[in-house]
């Protein structure tokens, strides 16, 4: 299991989690906000990348 | 979309990842000779080229195309976030750059510790085995991704990767020497972004998401992946200086 989640995710618990999160969000605004839904999807992705930065280096 | 993009990154993708199998295999025939090397090699090869030829078609047969695409672009995030994390954290010197030679190093010792017991050629196959099998899986998951997202990207996809294993085998035989001068990083880089931007723009059609211009919008996304870790690398070598 834990080598899976390495293969997968790199070992980083903050790119599940913001992947998580965008999707959800940008899911569930998309009727509201057209294409600004997709505006904030990639602003969380590239937010989530942002903080895994700062993550402890595997 | 593009199949020569698509080549283009598994291209890439795979000639890194045979790179550093070629370490291994080179190790291994170094120590218990070309024909153990080669024989590991062409096994894993042949165990990866059925994963594809299985797995690729499978899925475009029996998944959905918007559940497919929603779960493949969600995987290809998490491995280019994988790449990329790793591309910012060497370009900014937080990480150490790989080192071919020293890795070389490394797999003969361990290689020769085993070499006078009577069961040396045998881990001399499985690590040769191992090391193309390792490293080639994930080449391997990203063509079947690929293949599943795009009718006709197997090809593309199955062309690039077999491209590049053909370059690295045919310099590994001809230079018989760890690949110390191929710009890993630059291309970890590379390959990090574009999965980023394939993996976005295919789970966002997955979502059901409005590309502001439609197709095209996969070039916005490369470009603000791009400015985006550009940015974090002036970021933390500006920490790094501090």
């Amino acid at each position: 299991m834990k080598s899976v989640y390495k293969f997968v995710a790199g070992n980083s618990r903050t790119t599940p989690a913001g992947l998580a999160i965008a999707a959800v969000v940008a899911f569930a605004l998309r009727d509201r906000l057209g294409w600004w839904s997709a505006v904030v999807y990639i602003a969380v992705l590239i937010v989530t990348l942002a903080v895994s930065t700062f993550e402890r280096i595997q | 979309m593009n199949g020569w993009v698509i080549a283009g990154t598994t291209f890439l993708a795979s000639g890194l990842e045979f790179v550093e199998a070629a370490t291994i295999v080179l190790a291994v025939a170094y120590t218990q000779g070309w024909r153990t090397a080669l024989a590991g090699t062409l096994w894993a090869v042949g165990v990866l080229a059925a994963i594809v030829a299985i797995l690729g078609p499978a899925l475009v047969r029996f998944v959905p195309l918007a559940l497919l695409q929603l779960i493949i672009g969600l995987f290809l995030v998490l491995f280019g976030y994988t790449w990329l994390r790793k591309a910012i954290w060497r370009f900014a010197g937080r990480k150490a750059l790989h080192d071919e030679g020293q890795i070389f190093e490394r797999e003969v010792a361990e290689l020769r510790a085993h070499e006078a017991a009577a069961d040396g050629q045998r881990i001399g196959f499985a690590t040769a085995f191992n090391g193309v099998l390792l490293e080639g899986l994930e080449v391997a998951v990203i063509v079947v991704t690929f293949a599943a997202a795009n009718a006709g990207a197997i090809l593309w996809g199955t062309a690039g990767a077999l491209a590049a294993g053909a370059l690295v085998v045919l310099a590994a035989v001809a230079l018989r020497k760890p690949f110390a001068k191929v710009p890993e990083n630059l291309m970890g880089y590379v390959v990090g972004i574009m999965l980023l931007s394939f993996g976005t723009f295919w789970s966002g059609e997955g979502l059901g998401l409005t590309w502001w211009s439609g197709e095209a919008t996969l070039l916005w996304i490369v470009a603000l992946y791009v400015i985006g870790s550009l940015a974090l690398v002036a970021v933390h070598r500006t920490k790094a200086a501090a």
